[in-house]
């Protein structure tokens, strides 16, 4: 009862809302509860409920926590060029606190992107580039091809399979069991990403310059699809009907599960294929070689030298892998080259290193939402320095 | 990569001061807004934000052990409010008397002085033995990894690390000396 009371007039107080008696009627109580640990219990109940003001000034948050930083440190702000310098993303807000860090020879700085700032930092003679967006095309048995996109709702009947398109994704449909074997192919270009519904309920995300093909129905034995590029797959369970996803002739991931994302772009590594749920087998056919994941490990065939076969990491980076997913670039530890790839998928770029590449390692993420200025903006401030030119070509200067 | 609280503990026990932002940013907006809405003083609020976090910073060598960083964070800054609801209250209670109007705020006394502390965390380092000095010198200032000092220094990392927490424990136990109130009023459990 007592502990009501403390609160209402705890809250009065904050809300200016205490009259004189109220005021006095809550120093008295305080002085009741001095000891007793009610007044903090109360305390981390009204932090809880706090309404955050979102518009407080970085420049003050900064200011703030370097004053703690700086308490135990004996050389002067002023003369650290390393500081860090961290300035938010707007659209994004701060709960993704999208901050861009580079490592360079040793000296930690952070960097990230002021939106707002853009302009000042980009040429204004630089034509902007949107960043990617929903967008694929999807190929029937038939060869006839379909452009789709976010804003298209369509029905498209192929005998007895209807695929519905909601938005940013395709949803398959079979009516009655005699639905034939067609086989149907989804295709994302350089700066599009889709969704689709497999007949079996199995959702399967497919980032930039990829594609999954699909039969309109899984008839046999084995639930097969097979992609290239990246994809992030949900497999429905249908228990004596395994899904099986290759890649290519190199290697095939047998699903056991649910969640998983194999990344096989040629200009990366290699293939990797991450478990999040279950569990998957992944093998290689024409060597036999196989592995079993459990959740949080990731297996790596080497595009260099797929005989070394299979390696099983674990404790794979789970958020850095299935950012794109998430809607976000994550370049922890990323080397320069493989920012600039995962850019120029996403904003169908051709990157040129006008003389050499720069040894420069990133951290931190960064929205996919953002425009090209935006993101170069923030590069720029990491020291990379590059021009844009005609045809979408990004050329990286030296140093 | 988005890190849980409990990981970001364990990396600034570490000492990672990017570790020590990231976690800063994702609570300091929300106790702010509430600190000012229970002070009415900016600079309060303020102090009171920087006193909660200094004391994670200065205890960072035990942050490891706390299992639920938020309701940590929370408590912390809610004991800070508390000690300053009192010594308010009891202002408040004098000012009345002498019949000034109930609203003002006036800091308290004992606001944190934080450049009488840096000026102190400063002589206690310039104090240390020297191979102590040295070696927390080169983590906080030079922003060196435990192996790098190691091997600049001559000594095992493991050594490194030790000396390390022996130092921020003499920065601690230096500024509680001076009368600094730094206690983590609770080291709580669960």
């Amino acid at each position: 009862m007592n502990k009501v009371r403390l609160q209402y007039l705890l809250e009065m107080w904050m809300d200016r809302l205490a009259s004189p008696e109220e005021a006095r009627e809550l120093a008295a109580r305080l002085e009741e509860h001095r000891e007793d640990g009610t007044v903090p219990e109360l305390l981390v109940q009204l932090i809880e409920q706090t309404e955050t003001d979102e518009t407080l000034p970085m420049e003050d948050r900064e200011r703030r926590l370097s004053a703690i930083l700086d308490i135990d440190k004996t050389t002067s702000i002023h003369k650290r060029t390393t500081h860090p310098l961290r300035i938010s993303f707007r659209r994004w807000g701060w709960v993704a606190a999208s901050v861009l860090l580079l490592l360079a020879e040793g000296a930690v700085v952070m960097m990230a992107i002021n939106a707002n700032r853009k302009e000042q930092h980009t040429q204004a003679t630089i034509q902007d580039i949107a960043p990617g967006s929903n967008k694929a095309v999807l190929t029937l048995g038939n060869g006839a091809t379909i452009r789709l996109d976010s804003t298209g709702n369509q029905l498209i009947q192929q005998g007895a399979v209807s695929v519905r398109q909601a938005g940013a994704q395709l949803i398959y449909d079979v009516q009655g069991s005699n639905a034939g074997l067609t086989y149907n192919t989804l295709t994302t270009p350089r700066g599009g990403q889709f969704r689709v519904q497999l007949p079996d309920g199995t959702l399967v995300w497919l980032n930039a310059a990829s594609s999954l093909r699909y039969p309109t129905a899984f008839a046999g034995k084995e639930r097969t699809v097979e992609i290239s590029g990246e994809a992030y797959f949900e497999v429905a369970a249908a228990a004596g009907q395994p899904f099986m996803v290759k890649i290519g002739e190199t290697a095939a991931v047998e699903v056991l599960g649910t969640s998983f994302n194999v990344n096989a772009y040629r200009d990366e590594a290699g293939i990797h294929t991450t478990l999040l749920t279950g569990a998957v087998r992944v093998a290689m056919p024409n060597t036999g070689t196989h592995a079993l994941l459990k959740p949080g490990q990731q297996a790596q065939i080497a595009g260099s030298q797929p005989e070394a076969g299979i390696k099983i990491i674990s404790n794979a980076n789970i958020s850095q892998i299935m950012a794109w997913k998430n809607g976000l670039f994550n370049f922890e530890n990323a080397g320069l080259q493989e920012v600039m790839r995962q850019l120029a998928r996403w904003y169908d770029l051709q990157v040129v290193y006008e003389n050499g590449v720069p040894d420069m390692y990133f951290e931190g993420e960064m929205s996919r939402e953002m425009s090209l200025s935006q993101v170069l903006a923030g590069l720029q401030q990491t020291g990379v320095r590059f021009r844009i030119e005609e045809g979408r070509r990004l050329v990286v200067l030296k140093q | 990569m988005v890190y849980s609280d409990n990981e970001l503990l364990s990396q600034i026990a570490e000492g990672d001061e990017y570790a020590f932002s990231t976690l800063y940013f994702r609570y300091d907006t929300m106790l702010y807004t509430f600190l000012l809405k229970l002070t009415r003083s900016e600079s309060t609020a303020e102090e009171l934000l920087q006193e909660t976090f200094l004391r994670l910073w200065l205890y960072r060598d035990s942050l490891a052990e706390v299992e639920h960083p938020r309701a940590y964070i929370h408590r912390i800054a809610a004991n800070l409010s508390h000690r300053w609801l009192q010594e308010q209250f009891r202002h408040h209670k004098v000012l009345q008397e002498q019949g000034q109007p109930p609203d003002t705020v006036n800091d308290p006394e004992d606001k944190l002085a934080w450049k009488d502390m840096e000026a102190l965390v400063a002589r206690v380092i310039a104090g240390m033995p020297e191979q102590r000095r040295k070696i927390y010198q080169l983590h906080r200032d030079g922003g060196l990894s435990s192996g790098e000092i190691a091997e600049q220094v001559g000594v095992t990392p493991s050594t490194v690390r030790n000396t390390i927490a022996a130092a921020i424990r003499q920065i601690r136990e230096q500024l509680l000396e001076a009368g600094f109130s730094l206690v983590l009023i609770l080291l709580f459990s669960r």
